[in-house]
């Protein structure tokens, strides 16, 4: 009941957060880019030196306080270009296909930061950089597909064409978004499961949560900014500005 | 030992890889912030 009440929160939090940042003014968008910031440089201070050391992982765990919220923004991101797919191909809008574009990209972004940060956690933990493991795997097959898809919208001209193929595209992908999630229960390998609130420290949860904050009003900058200029390029593409000789007419 | 194993972790170390992750995760959201900054849709004229 608890979980379920944070989640209709949560999505009203970010939704409402979304809307208002890409329709308010951009002093807004600044703002929450400052307190992303704020909250950023103090959430290292409390995760690098409030939080205890692991009893495992000694202070290398310090780096889980930003590998985990940069893929949870990642998932966040890539689910949203999902739900935003479905929707274009049910009721066709630009604004849903400018808002599968900026989720794509966003995606990818904080989808590659973690998956670099936890080959960085893996070196002095696992002893390698790289393994095969599944869930990593799965992860590194989103990214590819997911710079496939950007690489789609940047080799179709018709916008029509283009949000009709990206969406379908933005959909198959999806499915590896629940394998991404659940692989770590379903094949039990090296990557561990993910854990509970209740089973640590205090304070690691707080300084997870701190920088996951902050990660989430940096994210919510950057979808609003790049969904603009999604739908900036979209606008030009569909209602060319006039030219000069019909304005001088 | 295994007091201070406990206080310390079973890794011993490893400020390195922690600084290099977080100064990577920093540089990386200036350099996309910024990209964003220089894409960003401009009134026409």
């Amino acid at each position: 009941m608890t979980h379920a009440l944070f989640t209709v929160v949560g999505l009203v939090v970010v939704g409402g957060g979304l809307y208002l940042l890409v329709r308010g003014p951009a002093s807004l968008r600044a703002g929450v880019a400052v307190l992303g910031l704020v909250l950023l440089i103090s959430g290292a201070w409390y995760g690098l030196s409030v939080a205890p050391p692991d009893r495992e992982m000694g202070n290398v765990q310090r780096i889980m306080y930003v590998h985990v919220p940069a893929q949870w923004m990642a998932l966040m991101a890539v689910t949203l270009n999902f739900f935003c797919s479905v929707a274009y191909l049910f009721r066709p809008g630009w604004a849903k296909d400018a808002l599968a574009e900026a989720s794509a990209e966003v995606g990818l972004f904080f989808g590659a930061v973690g998956l670099v940060l936890g080959s960085i956690w893996g070196k002095p933990t696992w002893g390698v950089y790289w393994s095969w493991d599944p869930r990593l795997t799965s992860e590194a097959i989103l990214l590819v597909a997911y710079a496939g898809y950007l690489a789609l919208r940047r080799f179709i001209d018709d916008a029509e064409r283009r949000a009709v193929w990206s969406a379908v595209v933005g959909i198959i992908i999806a499915v590896d978004i629940p394998i991404i999630w659940f692989s770590v229960r379903w094949w039990r390998s090296l990557h561990q499961m993910q854990s509970s609130p209740s089973t640590v420290d205090p304070d690691m949860v707080r300084a997870l949560r701190w920088n996951a904050f902050a990660f989430l009003a940096l994210w919510l900058v950057f979808l609003s900014s790049r969904y603009l200029i999604a739908r900036a390029r979209t606008q030009r593409e569909v209602a060319p500005p006039p030219l000069a000789a019909e304005v001088a007419t | 030992m295994t007091l201070l194993l406990a206080e310390a972790g079973r890794i011993q170390g490893g400020w390195n890889y922690v600084w290099t992750a977080y100064g990577l995760t920093w540089g990386a959201l200036a350099l996309y912030a910024w990209s964003l900054w220089l894409r960003r849709p401009r009134k026409e004229p």
